[in-house]
């Protein structure tokens, strides 16, 4: 079976209770282990605060996975992703084609540590700190975001799968420039 | 004439100063990693724009790598789409 390295990121509300944030996580790395794939890592970013405002939220709750999986199995996973109402953002990236698992499960240790030192990650904790972003209060959350026309309407297509392409992969732009 | 002539050293001096090499090929263990905010913030400018590469001195092949890396770093909102000042 070929499987490729992948990295999916996934952006939940901050606000969201902690058993529904623990169903989420169970049920996507169920999803990664129980249809082809091999999860390597699964890492609690903690809460960081959002570089614009989705959905009212100004602080978002990051978790990474770091698996190899055939190719559909990306796909599975934003299907599932986009039935909940509380993941707020994710991106799926395709970091190696066909891959040798054995391989890349013996140095996913090593990408990890280098992973949390030259990104400043505190892992486990579910509320870790923000690395080097500015604290956010909660308060401003109702006050009606001024910003970013792109989220008024984001429902659906702000969940959109950024490319599961590669690196050098398209990514599909969207919106953005 | 002699006027013109210094403007243009002028010019070609400032140039010259200008001119950078790229810091990615300059550095090679640098990664460009959507995922490293704190890198690619300097690479926008204070608007959320990607800065352009005759003003940051990157060269184009790693100027696509940052272009796409910042869009991925919007996406996921590492980064800002643009500052509503
Ligand atoms: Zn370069």
């Amino acid at each position: 079976m070929i499987r490729h390295e992948y990295e999916t990121i996934y952006v939940t509300r901050p606000d969201i209770e902690s058993d529904k944030q623990a169903r989420i996580d169970d049920k996507l790395k169920g999803i990664v282990e129980n249809k082809g794939g091999e999860l390597f890592m699964f890492e609690q970013w903690g809460k960081r605060k959002l570089a614009y405002p989705i959905r009212r939220s100004l602080q978002g709750s990051y978790q990474y996975m770091h698996y190899a999986a055939p190719a559909d199995l990306p796909v599975e996973l934003e299907r599932n992703m986009n039935l909940e109402d509380s993941l707020i953002r994710y991106i799926t990236v395709r970091l190696n084609e066909n891959v040798d698992v054995d391989v890349v499960r013996a140095g996913a240790e090593a990408a990890q540590a280098e992973r949390v030192q030259r990104l400043g990650l505190s892992l486990g904790a579910e509320s870790a700190d923000e690395g080097d972003q500015d604290d956010v209060t909660e308060d401003a959350k109702d006050t009606k975001d001024t910003k970013d026309a792109k989220d008024t309407k984001d429902t659906k297509d702000t969940k959109d799968t950024k490319d599961t392409k590669g690196a050098e992969g398209a990514g599909k732009a969207k919106k953005e420039d | 004439m002699s006027r013109n002539k210094v403007n243009v050293e002028r010019v070609m001096r400032a140039r010259r100063r200008r001119r950078k090499s790229c810091p990615f090929c300059a550095d090679k263990t640098i990664v460009i990693d959507y995922k490293d905010g704190k890198l690619l913030r300097r690479f926008i400018t204070e608007r959320g724009k990607i800065v352009p590469r005759r003003v940051s001195g990157v060269c184009a092949r790693h100027q696509r790598g940052l272009a796409l890396a910042i869009k991925r770093g919007r996406h996921i909102a590492f980064l800002p789409f643009l500052a509503t000042e």
